[in-house]
């Protein structure tokens, strides 16, 4: 019998086993509890004036701020990132430990305190930002780039765990038989180890993308509100709560269908990278 | 260059107990003198746990040496007293290993192209040469295949060609053979056994290889010498036809397929014609006549050894010439490919190969009273 069919059956299997009595109600409690705001949000969206809510002047501006410093956030991420994961599997350094602990501590931050350490450090009295100012004239806060900086700062622990994660996983025989066929560490690294761990890769760079996406505290706390320039797709629904909810039902709308694409992309890489 | 071409080394390495290892199993101190001209094969066996695989990756790099030495062509490799050590990938291997690590990422063409671009070759260079090699190999039509889609076979072919297309000063297999079917198997111990001993397109020498297997016939047929480890140590090593004629363990005697006994010669003096009487450790005592066994002194420990088809079985005392008799019971029955394998348990214990005919006439069994008999000129012995 071919693995295959074998599987199929187990699967088969599987789906007649019965459900112990305590968990179904909890299992339908916590679909409920995800499904029904969304729900929510689909039913009472405004659909007559939906059209002209969501090509409001408002909203490009802040969908394109959101997808230009996501897509940038994400791209810093995978950059810094994979060294930094790389460093965390591999090389064995005191403080190895510490460095890991101390780089996840932005995913338990809430992130409105990582604003706030973000303003300490460039804002412009700064430790740094201080020096940038004085030096090159230079202010990060409340522009584009404290955007991107705010959204990498949350983002980047995923990339980093996600990434740590594959490079762990990863068959070192591999790079061990690319060493005796003459690659050099560099050559192993790029032609063995990157392909290897790019699925892993991939999966950070999504979720990366996803929590930048919706970054909302550390945003508004170190880039404020700026039309334009750093009022992102989460800030504008705040703020239009405030004036007309409709709209901000709208925006929200917008967001959940990149989200969801988002999430679907990333169900079919996973797919196709468990094939490949 | 100075020194010998080839592999000379003296492979010492110290292993601690790995976590996680079977109870009492205590660290393994690996000692190995190896030396390999180019062009030639030295086939390391030994039973699993030998340190057979280890000695590899020593030799390749990935195990740092705790002492002696490993040197290609007169060029230290590494060396702990001088601290000399060069990292893998500049030693000019090629290593098969015995479960072949191909690149999952990397079509069969590209796998066997992987040393050559490492080496600064054009991709087209490179795949050209790895293209010859798989067409060598028999499995050109795979070129553009993935090794998740490759059978064990193939997939062990795709690892020789890549291996073979570094050109490597030194070859390294680990079980190069143990995927392929029977019929696949010669062919490609074909294609091994051309790349090992000639000069390579394109000129240099062959490499020098070691070779790991645990099967006696691949290393009969591909070593000119074997080295033979058992817990990490050298118990026999040497020509192939050697070591099959004169085992000197337990382990070789079965690879070989001999009867091997240990005693010592008889103070009574050799027989007939040079033939020698040895008393045989734990009872009994045989002649043996097939070889000059001018160097045994009286007294002196001597190894016994002789095929299990020499040796004949008969319901009662036998009347020939044999100068070897004696009574046994059998011990134990094991069908072995057209005879039967008979343990027998007497003074000395012997296996002995009969036909299906003869188990079926003599009504053998487990526990059946026999007389074993063994000509004096199929026994040899030989100083320990």
């Amino acid at each position: 019998m071919s693995p295959a069919t074998r599987a199929d059956r187990a699967r088969r299997r599987r789906s007649r086993t019965r459900v112990p009595a305590p968990l179904a109600p909890l299992a339908v409690l916590a679909a409920a509890f995800v499904v029904l705001p969304v729900l929510a949000l689909v039913v009472s969206a405004p659909w007559t004036r939906l059209p002209e809510l969501a090509t409001g002047p408002t909203v490009w501006p802040a969908l394109r701020l959101s997808l230009v410093t996501a897509a940038s956030a994400t791209a810093v991420c995978v950059v810094l990132g994979v060294p930094l994961a790389w460093v965390l599997a591999r090389a064995s350094f005191p403080g190895r430990r510490l460095l890991r602990a101390v780089v996840t501590v932005p995913l338990v931050l809430p992130p409105v305190v990582g604003g706030v350490a973000l303003l300490l450090l460039l804002g412009r009295r700064g430790l740094l930002g201080r020096e940038l100012d004085a030096w090159f004239g230079l202010t990060i806060p409340f522009t584009t780039l404290a955007v991107v900086i705010a959204e990498t700062f949350v983002a980047l622990p995923f990339l980093v765990i996600a990434v740590e994660g594959a490079l762990r996983g990863a068959d070192r025989r591999f790079e061990e038989a690319a060493a005796t066929l003459g690659a050099s560490p560099s050559t192993v690294l790029r032609r063995v180890t990157l392909p290897l761990i790019a699925p892993g890769i991939t999966a950070g760079a999504v979720l990366c993308f996803a929590r930048a996406l919706g970054e909302f505290g550390a945003t508004i706390t170190f880039a404020g509100s700026f039309p334009g320039t750093t009022t992102t797709m989460p800030i504008a629904v705040y703020l239009a709560l405030e004036s007309d909810p409709d709209a901000a039902v709208a925006l929200s709308l917008v967001l959940l269908v990149i989200s969801v694409a988002v999430l679907a992309g990333l169900r079919e890489r996973w797919v196709t990278g468990g094939r490949a | 260059m100075t020194g010998p071409a080839g592999l000379d080394a003296h492979v010492v390495v110290d292993l601690p107990v790995r976590r996680g290892a079977h109870e009492g199993d205590a660290g393994l101190s690996l000692l190995a003198p190896l030396r390999v001209p180019r062009g030639s094969v030295t086939a390391v066996l030994g039973p699993n746990g030998a340190g057979k695989s280890t000695v590899l990756r020593a030799l390749a790099g990935l195990q740092p040496l705790s002492g002696g030495h490993v040197a290609v062509d007169g060029r230290t490799l590494d060396d702990p007293a001088t601290g000399a050590f060069v990292p893998p990938h500049e030693r000019g291997t090629g290593v098969v290993f015995a479960d072949d690590l191909l690149f999952p990422h990397l079509c069969a063409l590209d796998n066997a192209a992987f040393a050559p671009r490492s080496a600064g070759l054009s991709r087209s260079a490179a795949r050209e040469r790895a293209g010859r090699l798989l067409e060598a190999l028999g499995i050109g039509d795979l070129a553009s295949a993935r090794p998740a889609t490759l059978s064990g076979g193939q997939s062990q072919r795709v690892a020789i060609a890549r291996a073979l297309a570094a050109r490597p000063a030194l070859l390294l297999l680990d079980e190069p053979l143990a995927a392929l079917d029977a019929g696949t198997r010669s062919a490609v111990r074909g294609v091994l056994q051309a790349a090992m001993t000639e000069a390579p397109e394109g000129g240099g020498a062959p490499p020098a290889t070691v070779l790991v297997t645990h099967d006696p016939l691949d290393a009969l047929v591909l070593a000119d010498r074997l080295v033979v480890l058992e817990r990490g140590v050298v118990v026999q090593s040497g020509p192939p036809a050697e070591v099959a004629r004169a085992p000197r363990t337990e382990y070789v005697a079965g690879l070989v397929g001999l009867n091997l006994l240990g005693g010592s010669a008889s103070a009574s003096g050799s027989g007939r014609g040079g033939a020698l009487r040895v008393d045989v450790d734990g009872g009994g005592s045989l002649v043996a006549a097939a070889s000059p066994a001018a160097d045994v002194a009286p007294g002196g420990a001597v190894l016994v050894s002789f095929a299990p088809s020499s040796v004949s079985l008969h319901a009662g005392p036998p009347s020939g010439s044999a100068r070897n008799v004696w009574p046994g019971v059998v011990s134990g029955l094991e069908r072995r490919g057209d005879v039967v394998r008979v343990s027998l348990h007497g003074a000395p214990d012997v296996l002995a190969d009969v036909t299906a005919g003869a188990v079926a006439e003599m009504r053998l069994r487990e526990g059946s009273a026999l007389w074993a008999s063994v000509k004096a000129t199929e026994v040899r012995a030989y100083p320990v």
